[in-house]
Protein backbone atom coordinates (compact mmCIF):
# COMPACT_ATOMS: atom_id res chain seq x y z
CA UNK A 1 0.00 0.00 0.00
CA UNK A 2 2.46 2.70 1.02
CA UNK A 3 3.90 4.22 -2.07
CA UNK A 4 4.94 7.19 -0.40
CA UNK A 5 7.36 7.01 2.52
CA UNK A 6 5.82 6.35 6.15
CA UNK A 7 5.64 10.05 8.31
CA UNK A 8 4.32 8.40 11.42
CA UNK A 9 4.75 4.44 11.76
CA UNK A 10 3.19 2.50 14.81
CA UNK A 11 4.61 -1.39 15.05
CA UNK A 12 2.90 -3.78 17.13
CA UNK A 13 1.87 -1.20 19.72
CA UNK A 14 1.00 -2.20 23.07
CA UNK A 15 -0.84 -0.22 26.04
CA UNK A 16 -1.79 -1.34 29.19
CA UNK A 17 -3.11 1.10 32.07
CA UNK A 18 -2.41 -0.10 35.90
CA UNK A 19 -4.85 2.16 38.01
CA UNK A 20 -4.07 1.91 41.63
CA UNK A 21 -6.21 -1.08 43.23
CA UNK A 22 -7.86 -2.20 40.63
CA UNK A 23 -6.97 -4.53 37.68
CA UNK A 24 -4.90 -3.60 34.81
CA UNK A 25 -6.72 -2.49 31.74
CA UNK A 26 -5.37 -3.61 28.23
CA UNK A 27 -6.28 -0.45 25.78
CA UNK A 28 -5.22 -1.72 22.47
CA UNK A 29 -2.87 -4.39 21.60
CA UNK A 30 -0.29 -5.17 18.38
CA UNK A 31 -1.53 -2.03 16.96
CA UNK A 32 0.61 -1.65 13.48
CA UNK A 33 -0.45 0.97 10.70
CA UNK A 34 1.81 3.81 9.09
CA UNK A 35 0.83 6.97 7.95
CA UNK A 36 2.02 7.94 4.78
CA UNK A 37 3.73 11.29 4.18
CA UNK A 38 1.06 13.93 3.49
CA UNK A 39 -1.86 12.36 3.87
CA UNK A 40 -4.59 12.11 6.40
CA UNK A 41 -5.40 9.10 8.14
CA UNK A 42 -8.54 8.68 11.02
CA UNK A 43 -9.18 6.32 13.55
CA UNK A 44 -12.49 5.48 14.67
CA UNK A 45 -13.10 2.61 17.09
CA UNK A 46 -15.78 2.27 20.15
CA UNK A 47 -15.14 4.54 23.33
CA UNK A 48 -12.08 3.09 25.06
CA UNK A 49 -10.12 1.29 22.68
CA UNK A 50 -6.90 3.57 23.00
CA UNK A 51 -7.61 6.23 20.30
CA UNK A 52 -6.43 9.28 22.08
CA UNK A 53 -3.51 6.68 23.57
CA UNK A 54 -2.62 6.68 20.21
CA UNK A 55 -2.41 9.56 19.38
CA UNK A 56 -0.42 10.90 23.14
CA UNK A 57 2.39 8.01 22.38
CA UNK A 58 2.99 9.55 18.75
CA UNK A 59 3.17 13.15 20.81
CA UNK A 60 5.43 11.00 22.78
CA UNK A 61 3.63 12.47 25.93
CA UNK A 62 3.46 8.57 26.90
CA UNK A 63 5.07 5.49 26.36
CA UNK A 64 3.79 2.52 25.17
CA UNK A 65 3.82 -0.09 27.09
CA UNK A 66 4.80 -2.57 24.22
CA UNK A 67 6.00 -1.65 21.07
CA UNK A 68 7.24 1.37 19.05
CA UNK A 69 5.95 4.91 17.66
CA UNK A 70 8.32 5.87 14.88
CA UNK A 71 7.64 9.65 13.24
CA UNK A 72 10.42 9.99 10.49
CA UNK A 73 11.84 6.38 10.99
CA UNK A 74 13.28 7.70 14.01
CA UNK A 75 11.64 6.47 17.29
CA UNK A 76 9.52 8.86 19.33
CA UNK A 77 11.33 9.19 22.98
CA UNK A 78 9.95 11.74 24.91
CA UNK A 79 7.71 15.12 23.92
CA UNK A 80 8.08 15.95 20.75
CA UNK A 81 7.93 19.65 19.74
CA UNK A 82 7.23 19.66 16.23
CA UNK A 83 3.77 18.23 16.95
CA UNK A 84 0.57 20.02 15.96
CA UNK A 85 -1.98 19.13 18.28
CA UNK A 86 -5.95 20.04 18.50
CA UNK A 87 -8.73 18.21 21.52
CA UNK A 88 -12.57 19.08 21.35
CA UNK A 89 -10.99 21.67 24.26
CA UNK A 90 -9.70 24.42 22.51
CA UNK A 91 -6.90 24.89 24.79
CA UNK A 92 -7.07 28.55 24.39
CA UNK A 93 -4.92 30.68 27.17
CA UNK A 94 -7.49 32.96 28.40
CA UNK A 95 -5.23 35.61 29.38
CA UNK A 96 -4.04 36.06 25.68
CA UNK A 97 -6.24 37.46 22.88
CA UNK A 98 -7.47 35.57 19.48
CA UNK A 99 -4.18 36.78 18.16
CA UNK A 100 -1.64 36.44 21.24
CA UNK A 101 -3.04 32.50 21.20
CA UNK A 102 -1.90 32.37 17.52
CA UNK A 103 1.52 33.71 18.17
CA UNK A 104 2.13 31.58 21.36
CA UNK A 105 3.90 28.81 19.97
CA UNK A 106 6.06 31.25 17.23
CA UNK A 107 7.05 33.18 20.07
CA UNK A 108 9.25 30.13 22.27
CA UNK A 109 9.80 29.68 18.80
CA UNK A 110 11.54 32.73 18.59
CA UNK A 111 10.23 33.61 15.13
CA UNK A 112 11.08 37.05 14.12
CA UNK A 113 7.88 38.01 11.74
CA UNK A 114 5.24 36.38 14.54
CA UNK A 115 3.09 39.11 14.08
CA UNK A 116 2.65 38.94 10.35
CA UNK A 117 2.39 35.08 10.45
CA UNK A 118 -0.27 35.27 13.53
CA UNK A 119 -2.62 37.61 11.54
CA UNK A 120 -2.30 35.70 8.41
CA UNK A 121 -3.34 33.08 10.32
CA UNK A 122 -6.48 34.48 12.11
CA UNK A 123 -7.31 35.93 8.31
CA UNK A 124 -7.13 32.53 6.72
CA UNK A 125 -9.93 30.83 9.38
CA UNK A 126 -12.03 33.90 9.19
CA UNK A 127 -11.56 35.82 12.75
CA UNK A 128 -9.36 38.94 11.55
CA UNK A 129 -11.73 40.80 12.45
CA UNK A 130 -11.42 39.08 15.95
CA UNK A 131 -8.04 39.44 16.79
CA UNK A 132 -7.75 41.72 20.03
CA UNK A 133 -10.61 39.37 21.40
CA UNK A 134 -10.34 37.17 24.57
CA UNK A 135 -11.75 33.72 24.71
CA UNK A 136 -14.89 34.72 26.68
CA UNK A 137 -15.83 37.09 23.99
CA UNK A 138 -15.80 34.46 21.37
CA UNK A 139 -18.24 31.23 20.37
CA UNK A 140 -17.13 27.63 20.91
CA UNK A 141 -17.10 27.51 16.78
CA UNK A 142 -14.60 30.43 17.34
CA UNK A 143 -12.62 29.73 19.79
CA UNK A 144 -11.89 26.01 17.77
CA UNK A 145 -10.93 28.41 14.53
CA UNK A 146 -8.66 29.81 17.01
CA UNK A 147 -6.88 26.61 18.02
CA UNK A 148 -6.84 25.37 14.02
CA UNK A 149 -4.53 28.97 13.18
CA UNK A 150 -2.62 28.38 16.05
CA UNK A 151 -1.82 24.67 15.15
CA UNK A 152 -0.98 25.48 11.12
CA UNK A 153 0.87 28.38 12.05
CA UNK A 154 3.88 26.63 13.35
CA UNK A 155 4.19 24.86 10.79
CA UNK A 156 4.13 21.74 12.40
CA UNK A 157 5.91 18.66 11.32
CA UNK A 158 2.47 16.65 11.99
CA UNK A 159 -0.39 16.92 12.98
CA UNK A 160 -2.56 14.73 15.85
CA UNK A 161 -6.19 15.77 16.40
CA UNK A 162 -7.81 14.32 19.54
CA UNK A 163 -11.75 14.98 17.85
CA UNK A 164 -10.63 18.58 17.66
CA UNK A 165 -14.33 19.34 16.33
CA UNK A 166 -16.28 17.18 18.81
CA UNK A 167 -17.69 19.36 21.20
CA UNK A 168 -19.47 21.67 18.32
CA UNK A 169 -23.15 22.12 17.38
CA UNK A 170 -23.17 20.10 14.30
CA UNK A 171 -23.41 23.21 11.55
CA UNK A 172 -20.49 24.80 12.71
CA UNK A 173 -18.88 21.18 12.77
CA UNK A 174 -19.33 21.50 9.15
CA UNK A 175 -18.25 24.46 8.61
CA UNK A 176 -14.93 24.07 10.21
CA UNK A 177 -14.01 20.59 8.66
CA UNK A 178 -14.77 22.17 5.44
CA UNK A 179 -12.11 24.99 6.83
CA UNK A 180 -9.40 21.96 8.19
CA UNK A 181 -9.08 20.14 4.72
CA UNK A 182 -9.34 23.93 2.91
CA UNK A 183 -6.18 24.95 5.28
CA UNK A 184 -4.58 21.45 5.33
CA UNK A 185 -4.65 21.20 1.19
CA UNK A 186 -1.92 24.06 0.87
CA UNK A 187 0.58 22.53 3.19
CA UNK A 188 -0.61 18.82 2.80
CA UNK A 189 1.15 18.24 6.53
CA UNK A 190 0.66 14.30 7.38
CA UNK A 191 -2.30 13.96 10.05
CA UNK A 192 -3.74 11.30 12.43
CA UNK A 193 -6.92 12.26 13.13
CA UNK A 194 -8.89 10.61 16.07
CA UNK A 195 -12.75 10.74 15.94
CA UNK A 196 -16.29 9.47 16.72
CA UNK A 197 -17.88 10.73 13.62
CA UNK A 198 -17.85 8.50 10.55
CA UNK A 199 -18.35 11.32 8.30
CA UNK A 200 -16.21 13.22 9.17
CA UNK A 201 -13.88 10.47 9.19
CA UNK A 202 -14.75 9.21 5.52
CA UNK A 203 -14.47 13.81 4.73
CA UNK A 204 -11.12 14.50 6.04
CA UNK A 205 -8.94 11.12 5.25
CA UNK A 206 -7.24 9.08 2.82
CA UNK A 207 -7.66 5.82 5.03
CA UNK A 208 -9.69 5.27 7.84
CA UNK A 209 -8.25 2.65 10.52
CA UNK A 210 -11.20 1.06 12.38
CA UNK A 211 -10.35 0.11 15.25
CA UNK A 212 -11.62 -2.99 17.66
CA UNK A 213 -13.43 -2.76 20.63
CA UNK A 214 -11.23 -2.69 23.79
CA UNK A 215 -8.38 -4.32 23.53
CA UNK A 216 -8.26 -1.64 20.63
CA UNK A 217 -6.44 -3.51 17.27
CA UNK A 218 -6.63 -2.94 13.88
CA UNK A 219 -9.77 -3.86 12.44
CA UNK A 220 -9.34 -2.96 8.86
CA UNK A 221 -7.62 0.08 6.69
CA UNK A 222 -10.00 1.28 4.32
CA UNK A 223 -8.73 3.63 2.06
CA UNK A 224 -11.13 6.33 0.75
CA UNK A 225 -10.57 7.38 -3.06
CA UNK A 226 -12.82 9.75 -3.27
CA UNK A 227 -10.70 13.09 -5.24
CA UNK A 228 -9.48 15.78 -3.43
CA UNK A 229 -10.06 19.03 -3.31
CA UNK A 230 -13.55 16.84 -1.58
CA UNK A 231 -17.02 18.10 -2.44
CA UNK A 232 -18.19 20.19 0.97
CA UNK A 233 -19.01 17.31 3.36
CA UNK A 234 -22.91 17.99 2.91
CA UNK A 235 -22.40 17.74 -0.95
CA UNK A 236 -20.10 14.34 -0.61
CA UNK A 237 -22.51 12.76 2.32
CA UNK A 238 -25.18 12.26 -0.58
CA UNK A 239 -22.84 10.85 -3.28
CA UNK A 240 -23.14 7.18 -3.32
CA UNK A 241 -19.69 6.23 -3.40
CA UNK A 242 -19.74 8.02 -0.20
CA UNK A 243 -22.12 5.76 0.57
CA UNK A 244 -20.43 2.98 -0.80
CA UNK A 245 -17.76 3.66 2.02
CA UNK A 246 -19.89 4.56 4.77
CA UNK A 247 -21.59 0.94 4.68
CA UNK A 248 -18.54 -0.44 4.66
CA UNK A 249 -17.04 0.81 7.31
CA UNK A 250 -19.85 0.78 9.46
CA UNK A 251 -20.48 -3.08 8.78
CA UNK A 252 -17.00 -3.32 10.22
CA UNK A 253 -18.03 -1.10 13.19
CA UNK A 254 -20.80 -1.67 14.38
CA UNK A 255 -20.19 -5.10 15.65
CA UNK A 256 -17.42 -3.40 17.41
CA UNK A 257 -19.77 -0.79 18.77
CA UNK A 258 -22.56 -3.55 19.67
CA UNK A 259 -20.04 -5.95 22.04
CA UNK A 260 -19.13 -2.36 23.62
CA UNK A 261 -23.04 -1.83 24.27
CA UNK B 1 -51.10 29.97 27.85
CA UNK B 2 -50.35 33.82 27.28
CA UNK B 3 -47.11 34.47 25.17
CA UNK B 4 -44.61 36.23 27.40
CA UNK B 5 -44.50 39.93 26.70
CA UNK B 6 -42.01 41.58 25.09
CA UNK B 7 -39.50 43.41 26.80
CA UNK B 8 -40.98 46.77 25.80
CA UNK B 9 -44.27 46.20 27.61
CA UNK B 10 -42.13 45.21 31.00
CA UNK B 11 -41.83 48.84 31.32
CA UNK B 12 -37.99 48.81 32.06
CA UNK B 13 -37.21 51.07 35.34
CA UNK B 14 -34.96 54.01 35.25
CA UNK B 15 -32.52 51.99 36.93
CA UNK B 16 -31.63 49.72 34.29
CA UNK B 17 -29.50 52.68 33.27
CA UNK B 18 -26.30 52.12 34.80
CA UNK B 19 -25.37 55.82 34.89
CA UNK B 20 -28.79 57.09 36.54
CA UNK B 21 -28.35 53.76 39.24
CA UNK B 22 -24.90 54.89 39.74
CA UNK B 23 -25.65 58.16 40.73
CA UNK B 24 -28.82 56.86 43.06
CA UNK B 25 -26.20 54.13 45.17
CA UNK B 26 -24.06 57.38 45.45
CA UNK B 27 -26.38 59.59 46.72
CA UNK B 28 -27.97 56.86 49.49
CA UNK B 29 -24.31 56.39 50.47
CA UNK B 30 -24.06 60.28 51.28
CA UNK B 31 -26.92 59.53 53.27
CA UNK B 32 -26.51 56.68 55.44
CA UNK B 33 -23.03 58.18 56.18
CA UNK B 34 -24.46 61.46 56.86
CA UNK B 35 -27.10 59.47 59.42
CA UNK B 36 -24.96 58.09 61.04
CA UNK B 37 -22.89 61.09 62.05
CA UNK B 38 -25.78 62.89 62.83
CA UNK B 39 -27.20 60.26 65.40
CA UNK B 40 -23.43 60.17 66.87
CA UNK B 41 -23.72 64.39 67.29
CA UNK B 42 -27.12 63.98 68.68
CA UNK B 43 -26.36 60.89 71.12
CA UNK B 44 -23.87 63.63 72.82
CA UNK B 45 -26.04 67.06 72.26
CA UNK B 46 -28.59 65.52 73.58
CA UNK B 47 -26.46 63.95 76.55
CA UNK B 48 -27.74 60.69 76.24
CA UNK B 49 -23.97 59.78 76.25
CA UNK B 50 -20.56 61.63 77.47
CA UNK B 51 -18.52 63.26 74.92
CA UNK B 52 -15.45 61.60 76.87
CA UNK B 53 -16.06 58.39 75.65
CA UNK B 54 -17.34 58.47 72.17
CA UNK B 55 -16.35 62.15 71.34
CA UNK B 56 -18.66 63.52 68.83
CA UNK B 57 -18.03 64.47 65.07
CA UNK B 58 -17.94 67.83 65.45
CA UNK B 59 -15.02 67.32 67.79
CA UNK B 60 -13.45 64.79 65.67
CA UNK B 61 -13.15 67.65 62.74
CA UNK B 62 -11.66 70.42 64.82
CA UNK B 63 -9.30 67.28 65.93
CA UNK B 64 -8.47 66.53 62.52
CA UNK B 65 -8.40 69.95 61.13
CA UNK B 66 -5.86 71.20 64.22
CA UNK B 67 -3.91 67.93 63.31
CA UNK B 68 -3.72 68.49 59.61
CA UNK B 69 -3.08 72.26 59.94
CA UNK B 70 0.06 71.52 62.15
CA UNK B 71 1.16 68.77 59.50
CA UNK B 72 1.62 66.48 62.55
CA UNK B 73 -0.79 63.75 61.13
CA UNK B 74 0.52 63.75 57.84
CA UNK B 75 4.36 62.95 58.69
CA UNK B 76 2.42 59.89 60.81
CA UNK B 77 0.43 58.43 57.43
CA UNK B 78 3.60 59.01 55.65
CA UNK B 79 5.27 56.85 58.72
CA UNK B 80 2.82 54.27 58.44
CA UNK B 81 1.97 54.34 54.36
CA UNK B 82 5.61 53.54 53.99
CA UNK B 83 6.29 50.88 56.32
CA UNK B 84 3.10 48.82 55.03
CA UNK B 85 4.04 49.71 51.41
CA UNK B 86 8.00 48.22 52.46
CA UNK B 87 6.70 45.12 53.97
CA UNK B 88 3.90 44.24 50.94
CA UNK B 89 6.65 44.91 48.43
CA UNK B 90 8.97 42.76 50.32
CA UNK B 91 6.65 40.11 51.57
CA UNK B 92 4.75 39.66 48.66
CA UNK B 93 7.73 39.43 46.14
CA UNK B 94 9.07 36.90 48.84
CA UNK B 95 5.86 35.04 48.98
CA UNK B 96 5.16 34.74 44.90
CA UNK B 97 8.48 33.58 44.56
CA UNK B 98 8.34 31.09 47.17
CA UNK B 99 4.92 29.41 45.40
CA UNK B 100 5.98 29.63 42.17
CA UNK B 101 9.18 27.42 43.41
CA UNK B 102 7.37 25.43 45.56
CA UNK B 103 4.86 24.75 42.72
CA UNK B 104 7.52 23.13 40.52
CA UNK B 105 9.05 21.12 43.76
CA UNK B 106 6.84 18.85 44.58
CA UNK B 107 9.06 17.33 46.83
CA UNK B 108 9.29 20.15 49.29
CA UNK B 109 5.89 21.22 48.65
CA UNK B 110 4.94 18.12 50.54
CA UNK B 111 7.16 18.53 53.08
CA UNK B 112 6.75 22.01 53.92
CA UNK B 113 2.84 21.97 53.43
CA UNK B 114 1.49 21.26 57.35
CA UNK B 115 4.57 23.43 58.69
CA UNK B 116 2.86 26.41 56.55
CA UNK B 117 -0.58 25.22 57.48
CA UNK B 118 0.93 25.45 61.17
CA UNK B 119 2.65 28.94 60.74
CA UNK B 120 -0.22 30.41 58.54
CA UNK B 121 -2.89 29.45 61.49
CA UNK B 122 -0.31 30.75 64.21
CA UNK B 123 -2.00 34.45 65.04
CA UNK B 124 0.51 36.06 64.22
CA UNK B 125 0.14 38.95 65.75
CA UNK B 126 0.94 36.92 69.36
CA UNK B 127 4.87 36.84 67.69
CA UNK B 128 4.76 40.96 67.55
CA UNK B 129 6.34 41.44 70.99
CA UNK B 130 8.74 38.97 69.84
CA UNK B 131 9.78 41.08 67.23
CA UNK B 132 9.99 44.06 68.60
CA UNK B 133 12.08 42.98 71.53
CA UNK B 134 14.52 41.41 68.70
CA UNK B 135 14.25 44.57 65.85
CA UNK B 136 13.52 47.43 68.82
CA UNK B 137 10.50 50.37 68.24
CA UNK B 138 12.12 51.30 64.85
CA UNK B 139 10.56 50.27 60.96
CA UNK B 140 12.01 47.01 61.16
CA UNK B 141 10.24 45.45 63.59
CA UNK B 142 7.22 46.81 62.44
CA UNK B 143 8.04 45.59 58.57
CA UNK B 144 8.86 41.99 59.76
CA UNK B 145 5.42 41.82 62.14
CA UNK B 146 3.48 42.36 58.80
CA UNK B 147 5.83 40.30 56.66
CA UNK B 148 4.96 37.30 59.10
CA UNK B 149 1.00 37.95 57.95
CA UNK B 150 1.52 38.70 54.36
CA UNK B 151 4.33 36.34 53.26
CA UNK B 152 2.49 33.18 53.73
CA UNK B 153 -1.04 34.64 52.49
CA UNK B 154 1.14 35.22 49.10
CA UNK B 155 3.13 31.98 48.69
CA UNK B 156 -0.20 29.92 49.32
CA UNK B 157 -2.43 31.00 46.70
CA UNK B 158 0.38 31.76 44.42
CA UNK B 159 1.20 27.85 44.82
CA UNK B 160 -2.57 27.27 44.63
CA UNK B 161 -2.80 29.34 41.58
CA UNK B 162 0.51 28.01 39.70
CA UNK B 163 -0.96 24.53 40.78
CA UNK B 164 -4.41 24.52 38.87
CA UNK B 165 -2.80 25.48 35.70
CA UNK B 166 -5.26 23.99 32.87
CA UNK B 167 -3.80 20.53 31.90
CA UNK B 168 -4.59 20.90 27.94
CA UNK B 169 -2.86 24.33 27.96
CA UNK B 170 0.00 23.02 29.86
CA UNK B 171 0.06 20.21 27.13
CA UNK B 172 -0.14 22.52 23.99
CA UNK B 173 2.09 24.68 24.92
CA UNK B 174 4.91 21.90 25.25
CA UNK B 175 4.47 20.66 22.63
CA UNK B 176 4.52 23.72 20.50
CA UNK B 177 8.30 24.25 22.04
CA UNK B 178 7.97 25.82 25.30
CA UNK B 179 10.63 25.44 27.33
CA UNK B 180 10.28 25.50 31.53
CA UNK B 181 10.47 29.16 31.53
CA UNK B 182 8.56 29.66 28.68
CA UNK B 183 5.87 27.74 31.06
CA UNK B 184 6.54 29.51 34.04
CA UNK B 185 6.60 33.23 32.78
CA UNK B 186 3.78 32.89 29.84
CA UNK B 187 1.72 29.89 31.29
CA UNK B 188 1.85 29.28 34.77
CA UNK B 189 2.10 32.61 36.26
CA UNK B 190 -0.80 34.45 33.89
CA UNK B 191 -2.36 31.50 34.80
CA UNK B 192 -1.86 32.02 38.28
CA UNK B 193 -2.69 35.62 38.49
CA UNK B 194 -6.12 36.08 39.79
CA UNK B 195 -5.35 33.84 42.47
CA UNK B 196 -1.91 36.29 43.21
CA UNK B 197 -3.89 39.32 43.01
CA UNK B 198 -6.56 37.89 45.43
CA UNK B 199 -3.58 37.50 47.53
CA UNK B 200 -2.50 40.82 47.00
CA UNK B 201 -5.57 42.43 47.82
CA UNK B 202 -5.43 40.79 51.23
CA UNK B 203 -2.27 41.24 52.00
CA UNK B 204 -2.49 44.86 51.45
CA UNK B 205 -5.15 44.70 54.29
CA UNK B 206 -2.67 42.57 55.98
CA UNK B 207 0.32 44.71 55.79
CA UNK B 208 -1.27 47.36 57.20
CA UNK B 209 -2.63 45.69 59.98
CA UNK B 210 1.10 44.03 61.08
CA UNK B 211 2.49 47.86 60.89
CA UNK B 212 -0.55 49.20 62.78
CA UNK B 213 0.02 46.48 65.74
CA UNK B 214 3.30 47.01 65.81
CA UNK B 215 3.17 50.68 66.11
CA UNK B 216 0.42 50.41 68.55
CA UNK B 217 2.72 47.86 70.67
CA UNK B 218 6.04 49.74 70.54
CA UNK B 219 6.60 53.23 68.58
CA UNK B 220 6.75 56.75 68.63
CA UNK B 221 5.44 57.21 65.19
CA UNK B 222 2.92 56.37 62.62
CA UNK B 223 -0.94 55.86 62.82
CA UNK B 224 -1.28 52.81 65.49
CA UNK B 225 0.99 55.15 67.46
CA UNK B 226 -1.53 58.06 67.32
CA UNK B 227 -4.56 56.25 67.77
CA UNK B 228 -2.88 54.51 71.21
CA UNK B 229 -0.84 57.80 72.40
CA UNK B 230 -4.53 59.83 72.44
CA UNK B 231 -6.56 56.74 73.91
CA UNK B 232 -3.81 56.82 76.62
CA UNK B 233 -4.44 60.38 77.04
CA UNK B 234 -7.90 60.54 77.45
CA UNK B 235 -8.73 62.20 73.98
CA UNK B 236 -11.13 60.28 72.09
CA UNK B 237 -11.34 62.72 69.40
CA UNK B 238 -7.93 62.04 68.72
CA UNK B 239 -8.64 58.12 68.25
CA UNK B 240 -11.28 58.60 66.06
CA UNK B 241 -9.45 61.29 63.85
CA UNK B 242 -6.63 58.32 63.99
CA UNK B 243 -9.57 55.70 63.01
CA UNK B 244 -10.69 57.46 60.16
CA UNK B 245 -7.45 58.73 58.65
CA UNK B 246 -6.41 54.90 59.25
CA UNK B 247 -9.63 53.90 57.45
CA UNK B 248 -8.64 56.46 54.05
CA UNK B 249 -5.45 55.22 53.98
CA UNK B 250 -6.84 51.55 54.08
CA UNK B 251 -9.29 52.39 51.32
CA UNK B 252 -7.23 54.20 48.62
CA UNK B 253 -4.44 51.75 49.01
CA UNK B 254 -7.45 48.89 47.57
CA UNK B 255 -8.60 51.38 45.39
CA UNK B 256 -5.02 51.39 43.58
CA UNK B 257 -5.08 47.67 44.10
CA UNK B 258 -8.50 47.58 42.27
CA UNK B 259 -7.40 49.79 39.55
CA UNK B 260 -4.01 47.59 38.95
CA UNK B 261 -6.12 44.51 38.86
CA UNK B 262 -8.41 45.85 36.12
CA UNK B 263 -6.08 46.35 34.40
CA UNK B 264 -4.02 43.13 34.66
CA UNK B 265 -7.05 40.50 34.53
CA UNK B 266 -9.14 42.47 32.09
CA UNK B 267 -9.29 39.23 30.09
CA UNK B 268 -10.92 37.90 33.47
CA UNK B 269 -15.09 38.02 32.12
CA UNK B 270 -16.02 39.25 35.25
CA UNK B 271 -13.58 41.78 35.47
CA UNK B 272 -14.21 43.77 31.69
CA UNK B 273 -18.36 43.59 32.48
CA UNK B 274 -17.86 44.80 35.44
Amino acid sequence: MPQTPAKIRLVDIGIVFRPRGREPVVACRDVSFDVPEGSIVSIVGPSGCGKSTLLNIVSGLLAPSRGLAEVDGRPVSGIRHDVGYMFARDGMMPWRTALQNVEFGLEVRNVANRREIAHEWLRRVGLDKFAGHYRHELSQGMRQRVAVARTFAIEPNILLMDEPFGALDSQTRLLLQELFLEVWEKSKRTVLFVTHDLHEAIFLSDVVMVSTNRPGRVKSMVPIDLPRPRLPPAELAVAPEFRDIYSRIWADLKDEVRKFE
Amino acid sequence: MAVVSAPDDLGLPAEADPAVRYRRVLIARLIVVAAVLAVWQATVDFGLVDPFWISSPVLVGKELWSELASGALLGDVAITVFEALIAFVVSSTLGIAAGLLLARAPFWDDVLAPLVLALNSLPRVALAPLIILWFGIGITAKVVTAFTLVFFILLVNTLGGAKNVDNDILTIARLMGASERDILWKVTLPSALPWIFAGLNLGLTYSLLGVIVAEILASNQGLGYVIQSSAATFNTAGVFAGLITLALVAWLFSAVMRLIEARLLRWKPSLTSA
